[in-house]
């Protein structure tokens, strides 16, 4: 699922300006509505729910550890 | 499944710190990870180290792969993980490596997949044989190279052409190993991303890399994501310079 975002800050590898409208994923765009750095457009409270749902979905835990091994 | 790397080099240090840091937070704890960490291997006279480097790295690789009793993914340690990478897996396949749309350099060796079969363990053994082989044999080395550049891609080119028993796989490096050539293409798909070219320069070196185009600049953030450690404020400047580079 994409959404629609305004940026309110020059970002995203500074290819935006304040006021552009960016397409992206749900994902993305929970990541930078929370860091203030846009705001939806479309239907902000489906697409905030879905977002909240599909950042529970990747975070699957554990995640992995790595062992060290050393070689002769 | 098992994600098998190796790093030696002390330049490599800050890539490989980054490539932990990437590899616990984005494959799932079910996932056994090895990060083998073997002496330096001694200088080779009249022989380039990056050759040396890359001939030991695939012994160790074809080691683990004939010790494995489980699928197992032997990747560079220059490379970011960015996903579960067992989906690779999906497919029939004894052995899979990467490749791009490029005649020169198609295959590129840094990451494989691998069933540890009969097969591919002949395999592994063919190809460590034709990479130690072109260390020494200038002829065999260019013939591997016209076919591919590279060290471990260039015999891997030679082993392809002796159309070994084997149920091989093509990958596309754009999802599972996305080297500098493809990372205008880089995407929420990609699994891998593959430090090359001038950006792993920049890292080594910390020269400042907000002079590149765009397509370099979104690779090198999603770096510095993974950035950690003793760098940890050099990366917070340079994702600044991201921000204000136009």
């Amino acid at each position: 699922m994409r959404v629609r975002l305004k940026c309110q800050r020059v970002g995203n590898f500074g290819e935006q300006n304040p006021g552009d409208v960016i397409d992206i994923s749900v994902q993305e765009a929970a990541r930078l509505v929370s860091v203030g750095q846009a705001e939806y457009l479309d239907q902000p409270k489906q697409v905030v729910e879905t977002a909240s749902l599909a950042s529970q979905l990747r975070e699957p835990s554990p995640k992995a550890r790595v062992k060290r091994i050393a070689w002769n | 499944m098992k994600v098998v790397a190796v790093t030696f080099s002390k330049a490599f240090k800050r890539l490989t710190d980054a490539w932990e840091e990437s590899v616990c937070r984005n494959l799932p704890g079910d996932i056994e990870v090895i990060l083998v960490e073997p002496k330096e291997p001694e200088p080779m006279p009249g022989l380039d180290s990056f050759s040396v480097d890359n001939n030991y790295k695939l012994k160790i690789w074809r080691d683990f792969i004939k010790n494995s009793d489980e699928e197992i993914v032997c990747m560079d340690v220059d490379t970011i993980v960015l996903g579960d990478l067992k989906p690779a897996f999906n497919d029939d396949f004894d052995l899979a490596y990467t490749i791009r749309d490029n005649p020169h350099m198609r295959i590129n060796a840094g990451v494989i997949f691998a069933r540890p079969t009969e097969k591919t363990k002949a395999f592994m053994d063919r190809w460590v044989e034709l990479d130690t082989k072109i260390l020494t044999d200038s002829k065999l080395n260019e013939k591997g190279k016209a076919l591919n550049y590279g060290q471990n891609q260039a015999s891997l080119a030679l082993l392809l052409q002796e159309k070994p028993d084997i149920k091989l796989k093509e990958l596309p490096c754009e999802i599972w190993n996305c080297v500098d050539q493809n990372w205008h293409n880089f995407s929420e798909e990609t699994k891998v991303l593959h430090i090359k070219g001038h950006l792993r320069e920049c890292i080594i070196t910390f020269k400042k890399p907000h002079q590149f185009p765009w397509w370099i600049q979104k690779a090198a953030a999603e770096f510095f994501k993974y950035d950690v450690g003793e760098w940890s404020e050099l990366n917070r400047c340079y994702i600044g310079a991201f921000c204000r580079a136009g």
